[in-house]
């Protein structure tokens, strides 16, 4: 089972005369991404596209290539060999062009110690362009929604962790990128803040901006995402629009034990069960 | 049984104590493992033979001093080299002790005192510290040949060292973090302080030297009754070690393990930055204020304007040599943090490379506001002069000469932090990607920029006694011009 047995369901690997075509359409396009750390290969020919309008989820265990592949995306990394695109435009480190069009959260990285909440809003959004006082609109916006306005006037490296991925997210948003690259967007987050994002993803998408993202919450991504990439050890493993079994074949509809959603079967079927160690000292 | 009776019986076991030489062996094996990943064996050595070397040096230059010293220069020379410990460790927040995070041991099996009180073990195992009380040693054996005064030596400077380390502790706790404590605490705290503060200044006025650390160091170090001028340093090291112990136990159980830092109300957050905002003036006040929230940089710069302009406004000492070397001092204070402009930032760094901004604005804003802030520390050792009458800045020229050299040495900090910061960002600490201290720059900026400077200064010198003031005006503004030129085509 493999992103290259699964013609029907992703059209991943279609005929080369309509490649072009897919470009163009696409609103991120990768192909055969490799991107080695010295010995390590973290991405293997990583090969997905995600329609513009749609929100897509990449899942898959710690260490499976997620946060290397969003870097790339994102213009902070070169990658070994591969094209990415987003909007039909050749993604480069350190792209102007791209920058402006593209929104980029990661709880990886962190953000300026040393600035409050709102001015880190404020000097991306002006950064961006905006005007001041649409600038200020916005932020205010953000913050009242990710409900970080009592903090807003507190230095960042005395926000939580579930402050600094709000605030990084609303960095991400509040330029109205057409694309967004989030990384683990819902760690740390409360349930009303959870539910406070979903619902931004969605407008957005409705809206016709694109949106990735990675998560290991499945039920979560089952919810939101049109359509589902489990990647593995560098490697897009299998892709799957998640729901009611919708775009699994037949052969490979996954038991489900109690308790377990259809997605978080299928990702155990790919990646392999889990395995347990009773502690008889326990 | 249910959760509460099960965490009931959990409270009621024997917990096993755990032992302080396991700790110990722990913390020791971490710091030597950590050192081996930022290092490595071939620099670890390097590292060993160079203090070595140092300690072999350092005491041969002392042994020569102590040799022909009095008693009185020698307790003179223990109270000052104090005073600079204690003010370098306020200051900069490195006091050459090892600082092991009491916090992040709270979850061993280990009561606070024995926590503390090994802290105070740890804190002796660095190599500066080894290097001095090596140094030490040698310079007590050649002094008082033939005494036992070498065997005080060793808990007089353990003595010294708790002290000051209690002392930088204290203030540091007071100036950063007292928010965090009790408010009787706190109150203490200040206190004690004050009172530290006053009785230093009394003791100075009144020239009771016999009660400073230094007399006692001097009659240990001579050997004249040794052990008995042990007790009053013991006395004091004691007294500020319980004070720093009940500071530091109200702080680690405060829970607020960073410094409380300045907050803004809603309304006025980010005002600064709405000003006429442009990309550009965006990218310089955010590093502006980076700058100048960063509690080191910050109390650069205050120690640096204030000990500038107090230091030439109340001596009423003044030459054009001695303003050439308060403003190189003060520049080559936050020189160090131009060998990685956007290093600095830490994990932040990535950001720039996210907006839609070119990276040399980035690096022309850090380094603008880093001017900026130098900038304010010349101008507190030039204000001195303007407000009354200074030798050596009595003249037009004296002024020009000095204005020269300051712009020279912002611009040579610019020149090569922008060199370093785009072309060799990599730290020499391998573990330390993100430091921006560490980095080849870091060292070699104020090296080169000192040498340079002192080039610069002798054809200057020479051109204002050779040639008259005119044409050394036209030298001392010419090069800074030079530089503007070379410094904007760098920044291309």
């Amino acid at each position: 089972m493999g992103a290259e047995e699964n013609d029907q369901g992703t059209g991943v690997h279609s005929s080369q005369a309509d490649g072009n075509l897919k470009i163009m359409t696409a609103a991120v396009f990768v192909q055969d991404l490799t991107k080695n750390y010295g010995p390590t290969k973290a991405l293997k020919g990583l090969t997905f596209e995600v329609p513009a309008g749609s929100i897509y989820g990449l899942i898959g265990p710690n260490g499976a290539g997620k946060t290397t592949a969003f870097s790339i995306l994102a213009g902070l990394m070169r990658p070994t060999s591969g094209i990415s695109r987003i909007l039909g435009i050749e993604v480069q480190p350190n792209s102007r062009e791209l920058a402006s069009r593209i929104g980029f959260s990661s709880p990886q990285f962190g953000l300026f110690d040393y600035l409050n909440g709102r001015e880190i809003l404020l000097a991306c959004a002006l950064m961006h362009g905006l005007a001041a006082y649409e600038a200020e609109t916005r932020t205010q916006d953000l913050l009242e929604l990710l409900d970080l306005e009592s903090a807003a006037g507190h230095f960042v490296y005395e926000y939580s962790q579930g402050m600094r991925q709000k605030l990084g997210l609303a960095c991400s948003f509040i330029h109205a990128p057409d694309v967004l690259l989030l990384d683990e967007p819902f760690i740390a987050l409360d349930p009303a803040s959870v539910y406070r994002v979903v619902r931004t993803l969605r407008q957005m998408a409705a809206s016709g901006r694109t949106v990735v993202l990675s998560s290991h919450d499945l039920a979560l991504v089952e919810r939101v995402c049109h359509r589902v990439g489990i990647l593995h050890e560098g490697e897009l493993k299998y892709e799957t629009d998640p729901g009611p079994a919708a775009g699994i074949p037949a052969g490979d509809q996954p038991a489900t034990a109690p308790g377990q959603s259809q997605l978080e079967s299928l990702l155990w079927q790919v990646v392999g069960a889990p395995e347990m160690k009773d502690l008889s000292w326990l | 049984m249910n959760g509460a009776q099960q965490l009931q019986v959990l409270s009621t076991l024997p917990v096993r104590r755990m032992s302080i030489l396991l700790l110990a062996r722990l913390l020791i094996q971490e710091r030597w493992r950590k050192l081996q990943v930022q290092y490595g064996w071939a620099a670890r050595l390097s590292i060993c033979l160079v203090l070595a070397m140092a300690t072999w040096m350092l005491a041969s230059v002392s042994v020569s001093l102590v040799r022909a010293a009095t008693q009185e220069q020698i307790a003179e020379v223990f109270n000052r080299l104090l005073a600079i410990w204690i003010i370098a460790g306020t200051v900069t927040g490195k006091d050459l002790t090892w600082h092991v995070r009491l916090e992040r041991l709270l979850f061993f099996p280990l009561s606070f005192q024995r926590l503390f009180g090994s802290s105070l073990f740890f804190a002796l195992l660095t190599f500066p510290l080894t290097l001095g009380l090596c140094v030490l040693e040698i310079c007590v054996l050649v002094k008082s040949s033939g005494t036992i005064a070498w065997l005080a030596a060793l808990p007089a400077f353990i003595l010294l060292v708790w002290g000051a380390r209690a002392i930088i502790s204290l203030i540091r706790t007071a100036l950063f973090r007292s928010g965090a404590l009790t408010r009787s605490i706190r109150y203490m705290l200040w206190l004690l302080i004050a009172c530290l503060a006053i009785s230093i200044v009394l003791l100075d006025h009144y020239n009771l030297s016999s009660a400073l650390p230094g007399y006692h160091c001097a009659r240990i170090f001579l050997g004249i009754d040794p052990f008995e001028h042990l007790l009053p340093l013991g006395i004091a090291a004691a007294l500020l070690i319980a004070a720093d112990y009940v500071v530091q136990h109200d702080l680690v159980y405060s829970g607020i393990t960073g410094p409380l830092g300045f907050r803004t109300s809603r309304k006025t957050a980010g005002r600064f930055l709405l000003l006429r905002p442009s990309t550009s003036r965006v990218l310089w006040r955010i590093s502006l204020l980076g700058w100048l929230r960063n509690r080191n940089a910050l109390l650069l710069l205050i120690w640096g304007a204030l000990y500038g302009f107090g230091y030439t406004y109340f001596t009423k000492v003044g030459s054009q040599m001695y303003f050439v070397g308060f403003c190189w001092m003060v520049l080559i204070f936050h020189s160090y943090l131009r060998g990685n402009l956007l290093g600095v930032d830490n994990r932040a760094v990535w950001v720039y490379y996210r907006l839609p901004i070119r990276i040399d604005d980035a690096i022309r804003a850090k380094n603008s506001a880093l001017s900026f802030v130098q900038m304010v520390m010349v101008g507190g050792v030039l204000l001195s002069p303007v407000l009354r009458e200074t030798r050596g800045m009595t003249t037009p020229i004296d002024w020009i000469g000095i204005l020269s050299f300051a712009c020279c040495g912002i611009l040579l900090g610019e020149i090569f932090g922008s060199y370093f910061s785009v072309l060799h960002p990599e730290p020499i600490e391998r573990s330390s990607l993100y430091s921006g201290g560490t980095t080849p720059g870091a060292f070699l900026v104020p090296v080169l920029q000192t040498v340079i400077l002192a080039i610069l200064i002798v054809p200057g010198a020479v051109a204002r006694r050779n040639l008259g003031d005119v044409p050394a005006g036209i030298l001392f503004v010419s090069v800074p011009v030079v530089l503007l030129v070379v410094r904007n085509a760098v920044l291309r």
